[in-house]
């Protein structure tokens, strides 16, 4: 039988007790710029990619050579999945359950998805706040312990959403660092700041100054993924997230 | 809430716009060395607000606007021009130098109402909707 999705490996993936962060694009492209970027800073190599009939025919090309448009990068001790594309809603399901089952079967340790939270006063905050989301006691205990304030009612919907619960079923830690954000415009400030976060999870720090230094840049790079991640995101039923939940206590 | 009736034009325009900006349409053109921003509509009880992501503008006097009932022309020039030399085949060899965006409103507003404001690259224009409102009183 032809899995819907699968992940190849380019070189046999080790990474028993490492931690696994994903950045697919989503609100204010939060995640995508922050993985991005982080797999440039710490010089990561790509170990696998993703493919899948589910996903739109697209590749792409970087300095000559003809890439998968969603890899992952890894080191004995992180994996970093990278998305050049927006995720159909369709492909979602199927793509989050195949990554997070590699995952678990890799033996990861935590999963952490990077995110925006869409803020309306967005241009007046210097400083982003960031929210984490456990899906679970144990998650819950390293965001406290890591001085990050928990997000306590609301609902969450994408693939962070997806990658929480997936991630519970397979009984696998798994938290969302989510920074305050734009919505619909690719936020640099924000990504720096759900980097900073990372960084008290994981006990070290991240230089994001080159990130922000290069934040025009950035932006412009980034309006058609913004764009494909706009149409996306109306299928994931973000504007969910804005509402009240029926058993808010 | 009241709207403007659209007629069956405004939805073949709007249509055949979309359909040309998904397609067709890159948000570059290499002959005008400009760029299209990233831009959002939303429309409210009396305004229509448009909001344009304006990266390497720093000065409103670089900001040009032109507004009509139903279309606002954004206009604006790059404090520093933006090439990107391994990209693409003919976009590799142009230093992008402004961005240039035509906006179709989603209803009529009134142009000598409109207000703009531009904050850290964010550009804000409010304009009021062209609508005559009537008071209900409930019996």
């Amino acid at each position: 039988m032809v899995e819907e999705v699968e992940i190849l490996e380019l070189v046999p993936v080790e990474a028993e007790g490492a931690k696994a962060v994903e950045g697919l694009p989503d609100v204010g492209l939060v995640g995508a710029i922050a993985t991005s970027y982080l797999v440039d800073q710490l010089g990561m190599e790509e170990v696998a990619h993703v493919d899948s009939e589910l996903l739109p025919p697209i590749m792409v090309l970087h300095k000559g050579k003809l890439k998968n448009p969603i890899r992952i990068y890894g080191s004995r001790d992180l994996l970093i999945l990278v998305s050049e594309i927006a995720i159909p809603v369709e492909a979602l399901n199927p793509l989050v359950k195949a990554l997070a089952g590699w995952f678990k079967e890799k033996g990861i340790g935590l999963m952490i998805s990077l995110g925006g939270i869409p803020v309306p006063n967005r241009l007046d905050i210097e400083n982003p706040a960031v929210y984490g989301v456990p899906n679970g006691e144990e998650a819950s205990r390293l965001l406290m312990n890591s001085g990050i304030e928990l997000m306590e009612e609301g609902f969450v919907a994408g693939a962070y959403a997806m990658f929480l619960r997936e991630s519970m079923k397979r009984s696998m830690p798994a938290v969302a660092l989510l920074a305050q954000s734009y919505l619909q415009y690719p936020d640099p400030g924000a990504a720096a700041a759900t980097l900073n976060a990372l960084g008290k999870l994981l006990g070290q720090v991240f230089d994001v100054k080159p990130l922000l230094d290069k934040a025009e840049e950035i932006r412009i790079k980034t309006r058609d993924l913004m764009k494909q991640a706009r149409t996306a995101m109306m299928g994931m039923q973000k504007p969910r997230e804005n509402e009240v939940p029926l058993m808010y206590t | 809430m009241w709207r403007r009736r659209r007629s069956i034009f405004d939805w073949v325009d709007e249509f055949f716009d979309k359909l040309e900006e998904t397609l067709f349409k890159p948000s570059w053109d290499v002959e005008e060395c400009c760029l299209e921003p990233l831009i959002d509509v939303e429309e409210r009880d009396e305004y229509v607000i448009v909001t344009a992501d304006l990266p390497f503008v720093e000065r409103k006097e670089d900001i040009k606007l032109d507004v009509t009932e139903d279309t606002l022309i954004i206009e604006a020039n790059m404090t520093k021009s933006f090439r990107l030399e391994r990209w693409g085949t003919v976009q590799r060899d142009v230093e992008f130098r402004s961005f240039r965006k035509l906006v179709r409103l989603p209803t009529l507003v009134n142009p000598e109402g409109a207000k703009a404001t531009f904050k850290r690259g964010m550009l804000r224009v409010m304009l009021p909707k062209k609508v005559k409102r009537y008071t209900i009183k409930v019996e």
